[in-house]
């Protein structure tokens, strides 16, 4: 069926905005307003668009970002307008992004809300990123995570969440071959509970920046030791 | 995602009583609600998170669009009626202050105009008009 007029979108000619811009060229209320409008809905809709690019759950990125859960969910909705530049240096941190803060021109705006769709704002996190892979060679390294048995304690249960942007990015297979008893084995589960009964155990992870255990029951871990 | 169709609800005198609403709003106002509804235009309703809230309580197809300028325009709105995954028909022009809809009756008008654009797309209804002055 062939699309007439009447049935095509509502997509105004590529000059709509300039020619609101235009109409009010002598009041910049106009235009400031509709900057600040579109601040606060680009923002709010990216971080969306790259929590779900990830795959994370509000509370996962919530856990990265160090915020409640409750914040993100403020965050998500484009009617919240109180940012703070602090913030969103912490949310560009857990997106593994960069965080760009500067002062543009009106037509900049106009391009911006023409092209704005999901597609341009995804952004891929720096270890997704081709331009930063050619020439890196992964070290064959292993972190070890020791979990210290309080003492006197023959058996222990450890609460354990892996970072889900590993898990969505890589998939890795969990090598926890040595623990004494382990309930989770393969491909890693975003959370869980690995009961094991000999203390001496430790979990190896391979080094990627995200740590594999971000949170938890965290009595008795030890620090991450250095990559080398 | 492809463009929805906005339209807005026209009277049997065949009047647009929504843009008639948009030219008494003050710009910056103006401004914000322009901003929303074309990204409602371009993307639909869910790529912006909250951009369209409801359906409202107690009346199961009318949502609205929080603009929170220097007043709080509530502009009233629903899925089709006609094409519910390609089109929102702007029903009412309306505003919120201490919790109370102005007009007060903001919601049930929306209910019925809902209906009137159901029994005649053609007549009451047309495509929508930006107001940016």
């Amino acid at each position: 069926m062939t699309q007439t007029q009447e049935d095509a979108p509502t997509k105004l000619s590529p000059d709509d905005v300039r020619q609101q811009f235009i109409d009010n060229r002598d009041d910049k209320t106009y235009r400031h307003a509709y900057a600040d409008e579109s601040l606060n809905l680009s923002i709010a809709t990216q971080i969306k668009v790259l929590r779900e690019q990830r795959k994370l759950r509000q509370k996962d990125l919530a856990m990265l970002a160090a915020m409640k859960q409750s914040m993100i969910s403020r965050y998500e909705n484009v009617n919240y307008s109180s940012w703070s530049i602090n913030t969103l240096k912490k949310l560009a941190e857990a997106f593994d992004v960069m965080l760009d803060v500067r002062f543009r021109s009106f037509k900049d705006l106009v391009t911006l809300t023409e092209g704005f769709s999901r597609e341009t704002l995804q952004v891929s996190p720096f270890l997704d990123d081709p331009y930063f892979s050619e020439g890196y060679t992964s070290r064959q390294v292993f972190t070890t995570y020791t979990y210290l048995r309080p003492a006197r304690t023959k058996t222990f249960t450890m609460r354990f969440v892996f970072n889900p942007l590993l898990q969505a990015s890589h998939g890795i297979v969990i090598p926890f071959s040595n623990l004494g008893v382990v309930r989770s084995q393969g491909l890693i589960e975003p959370e869980g509970v690995i009961h094991a009964e000999d203390a001496q155990a430790n979990i190896q992870t391979y080094p990627f920046p995200y740590p594999y255990f971000i949170g938890g029951s965290d009595t008795g871990w030890g620090q991450r030791p250095s990559a080398d | 995602m492809g463009g929805w169709k906005l339209y807005d609800y026209v009277d049997a005198g065949g009047a647009n009583d929504f843009a008639a609403w948009c030219r008494e709003l003050q710009r910056p106002d103006l401004a914000r609600l322009n901003r929303k509804l074309k990204m409602l235009a371009d993307n639909g309703p869910d790529l912006g998170p909250k951009l369209v809230a409801g359906p409202l309580k107690g009346y199961a197809h009318i949502r609205k669009i929080i603009v929170n300028g220097r007043v709080a325009l509530r502009p009233l709105l629903c899925k089709g009626p006609i094409d519910n995954d390609h089109e929102f028909t702007l029903l009412e022009g309306a505003f919120e202050r201490d919790r109370e809809w102005i007009p007060a009756n903001a919601r049930e008008i929306a209910v019925e105009r809902r209906q009137e654009v159901i029994c005649d797309s053609n007549a009451r209804r047309c495509p929508h008009e930006v107001v940016s002055r």
